[in-house]
């Protein structure tokens, strides 16, 4: 128990213990089971979370843990099963597990398909830390983060603020029958810092957030956060309720990203689309916008939070055009639905952990800079909205429908910046606002966050341009 | 190909207090010689889930995950705190929890408010608990989930043929067990069977969606006709859609809405860390008044087989009923023991929360009672000339205001009297302060929504932004 802190941080990420050999029973398995496809999941990681409020530690915890999982299937019909010892017995009373259930679900499908083979080969990605997160000791972590809280205190009028940090070191290998064995050596960090302000009974709060892949030398880049944070906050305090009603708006770069990924990104998920749960089912190569929007999803952004060398099924990822000048040209695949649609998987089946099944995720998603800049839009508005930022958004991809919290909004009045206001939610039909878009700013840049879906979480990217938009219809007091 | 580790175990084989038990020992024994560590507190869970998919009306996939794992809490005599977790229970990896929590522990801030862990109860007022655990759900099989959710499957023979149908069954089983070195010793089993369901339909271009679901501890509370009728109906009653001019109306909650809007921001508020964090917009409210004086509220963990129902917290406290609002008077906020002991003399009143053993310690609800009205939801609907009919929005308040604005996403108007179309691209706002203080009626009847037993409630005037 007294031994050296580093080195017990660096025995604590021992590579799992698996080669491509170690792991070729399971295709004879799968060949005795009649399973099409297959794929294994092994993982191993280690997450430390530090959190402070006001200034005191609230938690400082680290988690060390591993597992496995296997996805089997046959004629349409998928079984899956965990396990946690890394021994040939128990995985393959897991493998077992999984096709049992993958043979029972297939008596019950719709539609009876196969998956389509893809090209397979031993990979080995390492996401390179220039400061190991494993040798940073929680001391260091932690004062780096007191000091960014610090930096939130420079007006009495902040009187509480709350950080939330954490980071995470995974290893995963990914082992398929379609020849695929990829060891994966990922990690990253992620950090949210609030900052609350009071003056006389008025009290106001803002958040910002910050998230790398990388090493801990990406916390360092936080540095300021607190003080933007408190600058909001402050500034917050002489905001007003957000008037309701229809506005011409603009949003910014983190808002705009917001908007691509929850109401336009999800509904581009090809099981969504598959499953008659999509707005673009039956849509492609028809126009879903103004012509000039186009947006991109691109897993391969190796400095962006929505970063894979290689999807959770096996199969590389790769970027893939969503809208390209107002047309719909291609959606978001997992193995499962390119193989019903006839097309190359795009390396979207993300899992958000080892015990969870592949869904079509996003990556790092985000509309194309286009050839305005701000002041050209500013100046287009009598009457309207700048929207800045974003508290959380979600969208009923049936109907078409999404809602996002703005974090704060400043009304726009003959081409000028006023009032700000506060508690502003923007709200529309996916299609009908993308047809709304009339100019695009031509620069962008990518948010960090995670993204929910079916009770998983997966890190993602997600950004764009400032965005001028016609009649928006705004929620507020 | 690495060797098997002895310690290792698949857990579920051994679900039982006794393993917990051992397990525990192996970790505190050690620690328990270590001067400077004054706290010790473990807690362990394992779970086990069977689960089905189904996407256009077909079984799409079976599961079953496993998961078990301990956490260790230690706090030294300047109330640093370190935190370790592990789902491995090799020695080794025992041995490494034990190791980072004492240096977590000594990277943590000083903290001068901490008073102490949670100290066991008197005996007699661990209330015991009934039907939280039901052992069909043991070795529940697809084959008979497949069965319980025909009346979902069913749908696709109605008039409207789904366009869409998908949702899923879950089967859970799970145990806790807690230690602590204030002599806390305390073991109980839990299940969980949920179904959910969505249907999407469309007629002349229009889309639109319905869903539902259902949790309760016995698989027989879970009412899959239930949850298969309210989806479709839903999605039929939103193929109509209408919109409102901007302006102010009234706006009856449904029971869902009730749950979610006034209910849940409630009880997320008096949870007392935001409290004492300046991050409550109930925070200086304790025994003011927020509503009219037939609002009230119970937090009560004793009913039998509700999914809020527990003899004990997720500290090893007993658990007891709690009054929040009483005659429209704020009573009480939710304590663990960190927040009683910051406090002073107060004593946590049981509502210590930890999601799973690798989550830090947090506070929340049981389950909640609001009581009646005496009037019934059709009338109350009957006398609204213009106004909103609300079902359920996703969206929040912002806690440290209580300022909210979001979207309808299943709401209806309300024309002399009648629940007409459904309501498209129309947001609401309000101050949950104002909208407490404006309840107008309150239904006589009453749904559970999860684990809140809640009416349907009308508020007077709320603001309603639409494209009209």
């Amino acid at each position: 128990m007294e031994s050296d802190l580093q080195s017990d941080l660096q025995s604590d990420l021992q590579p799992i213990p698996f080669e491509r050999d170690d792991l070729d029973f399971l295709r004879d398995l799968a060949a005795q089971r009649q399973i099409q496809y297959f794929n294994a999941r092994f993982a191993q990681g280690k997450i430390t979370s530090l959190s402070l409020l006001k200034k005191i530690t609230k938690s400082s915890s680290m988690g060390i843990g591993k597992g496995y999982s296997i996805q089997a299937f046959v004629d349409g019909g998928y079984g899956f099963a965990t396990g946690l010892k890394f021994d040939q017995e128990s995985i393959a009373d897991t493998f077992h597990n999984a096709a049992d259930l993958a043979h029972w679900s297939a008596k019950f499908v719709k539609n009876k398909f196969s998956i389509a083979e893809t090209d397979g080969s031993q990979t080995e990605f390492t996401i390179s830390q220039k400061i190991s997160l494993g040798t940073t000791s929680p001391d260091t972590k932690m004062t780096l983060l007191r000091e960014i809280e610090d930096e939130a205190y420079y007006d009495p009028r902040i009187i509480s603020t709350s950080v939330n940090y954490t980071d995470m070191e995974v290893e995963n290998i990914i082992y398929n029958n379609f020849n695929r064995f990829a060891r994966i050596r990922n990690s990253w960090v992620f950090f949210i810092l609030q900052s609350i302000a009071r003056e006389g009974n008025r009290q106001e709060g803002y958040h910002i957030s910050h998230g790398k892949i990388g090493g801990f030398e990406t916390l360092e880049e936080a540095r300021g956060l607190g003080k933007i944070a408190s600058d909001s906050s402050l500034e917050l305090l002489n905001s007003k309720l957000a008037p309701g009603g229809t506005f011409d708006i603009i949003m910014d770069p983190l808002l705009t990203g917001t908007f691509i990924h929850e109401a336009f990104g999800h509904t581009a998920e090809a099981d969504s689309v598959l499953s008659g749960e999509s707005i673009l089912a039956g849509k492609l190569n028809s126009n879903v916008g103004s012509e000039l929007v186009s947006i991109v999803d691109n897993p391969t952004l190796e400095n962006r939070f929505g970063y894979i060398p290689i999807d959770s099924e096996g199969t590389p990822s790769s970027p893939t055009q969503i809208v390209k000048n107002g047309e719909l040209v291609g959606y978001l695949h997992s193995l499962e639905s390119a193989s019903k649609m006839d097309v190359a998987p795009s390396g979207n089946g993300r899992a958000g952990g080892f015990s969870v099944l592949p869904q079509v995720r996003m990556t790092n998603t985000y509309l194309e800079a286009g050839d305005s800049n701000l002041d050209e839009m500013m100046a287009e508005i009598q009457n309207g909205l700048l929207c800045v930022n974003w508290k959380y958004g979600y969208v009923d991809p049936i109907e078409g429908t999404h809602q996002f919290k703005m974090a704060k909004a400043y009304k726009i009045e003959n081409g000028e910046k006023t009032q700000v206001y506060r508690d502003a939610a923007i709200s529309g039909l996916t299609l009908d606002v993308l047809q709304r878009i009339t100019l695009i700013g031509d620069s962008l840049d990518l948010d960090a966050g995670y993204c929910g879906k079916g009770g998983q979480h997966v890190p993602v990217g997600s950004g764009g341009p400032f965005v001028f938009l016609k009649d928006m219809v705004i929620g507020g007091q | 190909m690495v060797a098997s580790d002895s310690n290792s175990c698949e857990i579920i084989e051994l679900f039982e207090k006794g393993f917990f038990e051992q397990l525990a020992r192996k970790v505190y024994t050690p620690l328990q010689r270590n001067s400077d560590i004054k706290h010790i507190e473990i807690y362990t869970n394992a779970s086990k889930t069977t689960k089905i998919n189904f996407e256009e009306g077909f079984v799409k996939n079976a599961h079953q995950k496993k998961s078990a794992g301990i956490g260790l809490r230690i706090i030294d005599s300047f109330g640093r705190e370190g935190m370790t977790f592990t789902s491995d229970f090799s020695d080794s990896a025992l041995e490494m929890i034990m190791h980072h929590a004492v240096k977590m522990m000594k990277a943590a801030t000083k903290n001068a408010e901490f008073r102490d862990i949670a100290c066991p109860s008197p005996s007699s007022s661990y209330v015991p608990v009934s039907n939280i655990y039901d052992p069909i759900l043991e070795h529940i099989c697809p084959e008979e989930i497949n069965e319980i959710i025909q009346p979902i499957f069913a749908l696709k023979t109605r008039e409207y043929t789904p366009r869409g149908l998908s949702g899923g069954f879950s089967a859970s089983i799970g145990g806790v067990y807690i230690w602590n070195s204030n002599g806390i010793s305390i073991w109980d089993k839990f299940s969980t069977a949920s179904v959910s369901a969505e249907v999407s339909v469309i007629e002349n271009n229009i889309p639109s969606g319905g869903f539902d679901w259902a949790s309760a501890c016995q698989l027989k509370d879970v009412d899959v006709n239930k949850v298969a009728n309210t989806c479709y109906d839903m999605a039929i009653r939103g193929l109509k859609k209408s919109s409102l001019k901007t302006g102010v109306y009234p706006v009856i909650l449904s029971p869902l809405a009730t749950a979610y809007f006034l209910i849940d921001p409630l009880t997320t508020c008096i949870n007392a860390e935001r409290v004492q964090n300046q991050m409550s917009f109930l925070g200086d409210r304790l025994h003011s008044r927020i509503g009219p004086e037939n609002f009230e509220i119970i937090d009560d963990p004793h009913i039998p087989g509700k999914l809020g129902t527990e003899s004990f917290d997720a500290e090893g406290i007993a658990t007891k009923p709690l009054t929040i609002v009483k005659d429209g008077i704020l009573n009480a906020f939710y304590h663990n023991s960190f927040t009683a002991g910051k406090e002073g003399d107060c004593v946590s009143n049981g509502h210590a929360s930890r999601g799973s053993y690798n989550a830090p310690l947090g506070i929340s609800n049981n389950n909640l009672i609001m009581k009646p009205g005496s009037k019934s939801w059709e009338s109350m609907v009957a006398d609204v000339k213009k106004g909103v009919y609300l079902e359920y929005t996703g969206d929040s308040p912002d806690y440290i205001t209580g300022d909210f604005s979001g979207l309808i996403m299943t709401g209806y108007v309300i024309e002399d009297g009648v629940i007409g179309p459904a309501l498209s691209e129309t947001m609401m706002s309000i101050n949950l302060v104002e909208a407490f203080a404006r309840i107008e009626e309150i239904s006589n009847e009453q749904m559970w929504i999860d684990e809140a037993y809640v009416p349907w409630v009308k508020i007077s005037e709320l603001k309603i932004s639409g494209r009209h």
